[in-house]
């Protein structure tokens, strides 16, 4: 691995300074655990890496009002221990507590999930299941982008590394009562793909019916696929096991996940989703309980 | 009992500090000023005619000292451990992915690198093959001259026909088995340089000496003008040997006169390396109608890849085991080794032995099924007792314990609580058993261990032993040996391994033989060196009888300490040489019978796993593993053998596979190839059985690969207690258990 010059800008000013300067030859170092594997594999390799982990302030996990703002350094450790998280948002700690090994956990970033843009990103795909937005700031000045626009395809985002960042990620608590989890099935129990995963996030009226649902599975489509037809099915319903069963398997319909090497055949992994999306629902509602609690 | 002052103790590992506080020094860790940086260009076909190489673009970049082919080799261009059909450099004919073919040294790991790429070689692609079964058809094309039935061996006793007719039971299944990769942390690596006029070799290795003769015919250069020592090992599970890093590091010093270093990168490593042996085993079992064993019939076919490596040896391993630790009067087994130009197949832990006690267990586990007896029961009928006649016709004298393993694990199943997930809707638990024995040594071959020693007054004991420590305490284990024969401690000696210019020739690392072989020829060496010192004490004594017993020469009240009478009474260095070679005879060539190994060592193993009822998914909660190890000379690293001899088992039985497609491998890296992690580490439970060998040192035999053979084999019997289903391809991979529940 080697580079021409790394930069620790101390603050956020200074990083997109040093972009700007460097005309794309320069590029947004966070966590690095993607990063540095691709200077060493990649042929377009970067020149220049730019360190934001001494910019302050952007490891922070803040609620404000409805929102829950996560910064661009925050870690899937930080995340995974998040009592903030962990109350508001279980779904998205507990996918971040399954991302690889402890080493990568203490790296990587949620924020560096999201530019990856793998479909089957445990963090990543987690947030799909909430109404979520990221904060890209560049020189030119900062935009707001929703979550599943950001994706371009396959491994591809929309945040361009070279020239601009994002800063935080916002997850919009809904205003009903929220239940959520994250449910993956891997071939080991750590330190692996995931054959398919999924986050589910349930709103609900005060008679326990499904106010609005969101389903996110992956890997079974380029982007991380949202399970509409089964979304829509369970909004109106009352929670039940029959109910979820029917969800899952319109979600496992729904899904196109391919015949994988490592994952599984086709066949399998469609069950799989049908098996894990209705974990996870049920899941859901025997948080609720607790939740009132 | 007779009670030892180090024997049966877990002392500090010897080398262990040096490893912990990470200051041990690898074959890749070698510094030298001017060293080169050693990589070799390889085949990307499996099979093709090599018509041009074009090395002008490499010899051009900056820092490449050399770029050579074939025929710039100093010496033989033929190599192998078993049979020489490997070539150090390929000059007409690839046969596999991986083949070497250039061989680059530069000034930077980067320049190298780049040659390396800049390479041009001009293929013909051959007709490639790439199934066992196709391989053997008069049409498929020919791997090398001889054909590509490389080795056929049987073993044949009474008359398997005339007593399956007449069998209450007869149960017929094929089974097949993966290729799986070693994965020692540690890959491949080798530092070569000149030390005065003797060319010198550092590489990881289970036998020096087998490198040295290799090196001399490869280099041409006359054997004492080479020297090789083993570095530390970073693992090898019975791999590192033969041509490796080393080979290409010392063909480079001996072509320029520098330094050389050439470690595998991990994908190189994967891509090159020998894998476990994949196996298609068809198994016939037949049974009187109380269970007991009639007559057992095996065919085994072996993809050995595009060389022999130890191709013929494992499959005449795999063919004296294939019918288990059974007392049966009627077995033909036969086992071909064919070639094909998939990746290449070799030695590993179990050396041919893990495929068939798959098999082999879960045949007992279906028998017991239609008999109607449970699996201890099935077992404890069947197995052999000592004074029985084993599978070979051996009589097996001494030291079988497989019935008190039988016991320990039974009981200690009876004792435990009920797993959680066994009232848990959501899975499917079950136990499940298996048993196997394991020779110990070379089958049916002289395998002398040698052991060195020497003393002088004030000075150390010298203890020089050919073999290296992989890890699993060798170093330790015979350093304890030599100190409860001379009642001295592990600082008071100075101990030389694996050096073919100051240690003897012990033989290989493999086999499960250091402590056994290796060990009591430590023994051997204490008592001549003992009886030396005797007579310079004997004769300062003025006494004819005297006794030598926990580390002192005693005549009636009288009363000396070795150490004592080293320092006081000799005035000369005096020098013993101890050898035990285990008495085995060659199993005959038309019927395989014999007695191939001298001891054998015991196992059985229950592991109880869950299943999740709609993914497929196994778990393994809990193992409990039995050995009978003879004698338990340091109980912390029998333990340790133990227990990762089962997660190796664990891994072979549910998760590794080394997929093959077209003669490439799809998944060369950890990424993708998944081994146990330690969220796959059950609970355990050891009970170790010391049933005395009486050749053995102590009575010790050995433990390093028995403990990994019944445990894949009792995680298939417990799936299927768990299922009800019966799965006959190793790994039980969740989606295949998937599909046979639903």
């Amino acid at each position: 691995m080697d580079w021409e010059a790394y930069f620790l800008p101390q603050s956020l000013e200074e990083a997109l300074a040093i972009l700007e300067e460097k005309q794309r030859a320069a590029r947004i170092l966070a966590g690095g655990t993607d990063l540095v594997l691709q200077q060493r594999r990649a042929r377009n390799k970067a020149k220049m890496l730019v360190d934001i982990s001494r910019i302050p302030g952007l490891s922070q996990i803040v609620k404000e009002d409805d929102l829950i703002h996560i910064g661009a350094m925050c870690t899937h450790s930080d995340a995974a221990n998040s009592t903030l998280l962990n109350q508001y948002l279980p779904a998205l700690s507990c996918a971040c507590s399954q991302i690889g090994s402890p080493q990568i956990r203490n790296m990587g970033t949620l924020v560096g999930n999201i530019v990856s843009a793998q479909p089957g990103a445990d963090a990543a795909l987690a947030l799909h299941a909430f109404e979520t937005s990221v904060t890209i700031a560049a020189y030119a000045g900062t935009r707001q982008m929703s979550l599943p626009d950001i994706y371009a395809g396959l491994g591809l985002c929309c945040v361009d590394s070279t020239r601009e960042l994002i800063t935080r990620i916002t997850v919009k608590i809904p205003g009903k009562r929220m239940v959520n989890a994250f449910e993956r099935l891997s071939t080991r129990g750590t330190l692996t793909l995931p054959v398919v995963n999924t986050g589910v996030c349930l709103e609900l009226h005060d008679d326990d019916s499904v106010a609005s649902s969101r389903i996110a599975v992956g890997p079974v489509s380029p982007k991380p696929f949202r399970a509409v037809k089964a979304e829509s099915f369970l909004v109106g319903k009352k929670m039940n096991a029959e109910v979820f069963q029917q969800a899952a398997d319109m979600a496992a319909r729904e899904s196109q996940p391919r015949d994988s090497l490592l994952r599984g055949s086709r066949d399998f992994r469609r069950s799989m989703v049908s098996v894990i999306v209705r974990r996870a629902l049920q899941r859901s509602a025997d948080m609720r309980l607790t939740y009132e609690g | 009992m007779r009670v030892y002052t180090t024997i049966g103790q877990s002392v500090t590992k010897v080398d262990g500090r040096e490893k912990v506080t990470g200051r041990t020094v690898y074959a890749g860790d070698e510094v030298f000023p001017d060293l080169l940086y050693v990589k070799v260009a390889r085949s990307d076909r499996p099979h093709a005619e090599i018509l041009e190489i074009d090395l002008s673009s490499a010899k051009n970049i900056p820092g490449v000292v050399g770029v050579w082919t074939a025929h710039d080799l100093p010496g033989a261009n033929a190599t192998g451990t078993r049979i020489k059909d490997e070539s150090v450099l390929c000059s007409k004919r690839v046969r596999r992915v991986g083949d070497p073919v250039v061989l680059i040294a530069a000034k930077s790991l980067r320049a190298a690198n780049s040659a390396k790429e800049s390479v041009s070689i001009g293929y013909r692609d051959l007709p490639a093959v790439f199934d066992p079964e196709e391989a053997l058809r008069p049409e498929a094309p020919r791997i090398h001259e001889s054909g590509n039935l490389l080795f056929e061996k049987k073993m044949i006793k009474g008359d398997v026909e005339a007593a399956l007719s007449k069998c209450a039971y007869v149960i017929t299944n094929t089974y097949r088995t993966q290729r799986i990769e070693h994965s020692y942390l540690e890959p491949e690596a080798g530092t070569a340089y000149m030390d005065g006029k003797k060319l010198t070799v550092k590489l990881p290795t289970k036998h020096a000496h087998f490198e040295q003769d290799e090196l001399a015919k490869i280099l041409g250069l006359d054997r004492k003008d080479i020297r090789v020592i083993c570095a530390p090992i970073g693992g090898y599970f019975g791999d590192k040997q033969g041509l490796s890093p080393g080979y290409y590091a010392a063909i480079v010093t001996r072509l320029t006169g520098f330094p050389a270093q050439m470690v595998y990168e991990r994908r190189e490593s994967f891509e090159v390396s020998t894998k476990r042996h994949p196996y298609i085993i068809q198994m016939t079992t037949g049974a009187d109608k109380e269970g007991h064993l009639e007559a057992v019939k095996v065919d085994i076919l072996v993809d050995t890849g595009a060389y022999a490596s130890y191709g013929p040896s494992i499959i005449g391993r795999g063919v004296v085991h294939a019918v288990g630790p059974y007392r049966v009067k009627n077995i033909h087994v036969k086992g071909r080794l064919v070639y094909t130009n998939n990746p290449v197949c070799g030695s590993m832990r179990g050396f041919g032995v893990p495929q068939v006690a798959i098999a082999c267990e879960s045949q007992m586990d279906l028998l017991a099924e239609a008999v109607g007896k449970d699996p201890f029961e099935i077992r404890r009928i069947n197995c052999l007792q000592a004074g029985e006649e084993n599978a070979s016709g051996q009589t097996l004298k001494a030291s079988v314990g497989l019935t008190e393993c039988l016991g320990e694990v039974e009981r200690i199943q009876e004792s435990l609580p009920p797993h959680p997930r066994e009232i848990d809707p959501q899975y499917l638990t079950g136990w499940g058993l298996a048993i196997i024995y394991y020779g110990i040594g070379l089958t049916g071959l002289p395998n002398p261990g040698v052991a060195q020693m020497s003393v002088e007054p004030g000075e150390k004991v010298q203890l020089c032993v050919g073999v290296g420590d992989g890890g699993q305490g060798a170093f330790t284990t015979l350093l304890q040996i030599a100190s409860e024969n001379l009642g001295l401690s592990q600082g008071d000696f100075n101990l030389l391994s694996a050096d073919t210019l100051t240690t003897p020739n012990s033989g290989t690392s493999t086999a499960s033989r250091i402590t056994y072989v290796v060990g009591r020829a430590v023994t051997e060496a204490c008592h001549h060196l003992a009886g030396q010192v005797g007579k310079k004490v004997a004769a300062n004594w003025g006494v004819m009888d005297l006794v030598f017993e926990d580390g002192h020469y005693h005549c009636g009240v009288r009363k000396i300490s070795f150490r004592e009478a080293v320092d006081t009474l000799v005035n000369e260095k005096l020098l013993a040489e101890g050898i035990f070679d285990p008495p085995t005879t060659p199993t005959d060539k038309e019927t395989g019978l014999g007695s191939p190994y001298a001891t054998y060592a015991f196992a059985a193993h229950a592991a109880q796993v869950s299943v999740d009822r709609e993914t497929g998914q196994v778990n393994v909660l809990r193992i409990i593993a039995s050995h009978d190890v003879g004698k338990m000379i340091h109980p912390v690293h029998v333990y340790g053998q133990v227990q990762g001899g089962a997660m190796m088992g664990l891994g072979y039985g549910l998760l590794e596979n080394v997929i093959v497609k077209k003669g490439r491998i799809l998944n060369p890296g950890f990424r993708a190839y998944l081994i146990p992690s330690s969220m796959e580490v059950p609970e355990f439970h050891i009970s170790v059985v010391e049933c005395p060998e009486p050749t053995g040192p102590y009575g010790a035999k050995g433990v390093g690969e028995p403990s990994l053979l019944p445990t894949a084999p009792a995680i298939h019997n417990a799936v299927a207690r768990a299922t009800g289903q019966y799965l006959f391809d190793n790994p039980v991979a969740m989606e295949d258990v998937w599909r046979a529940l639903s």
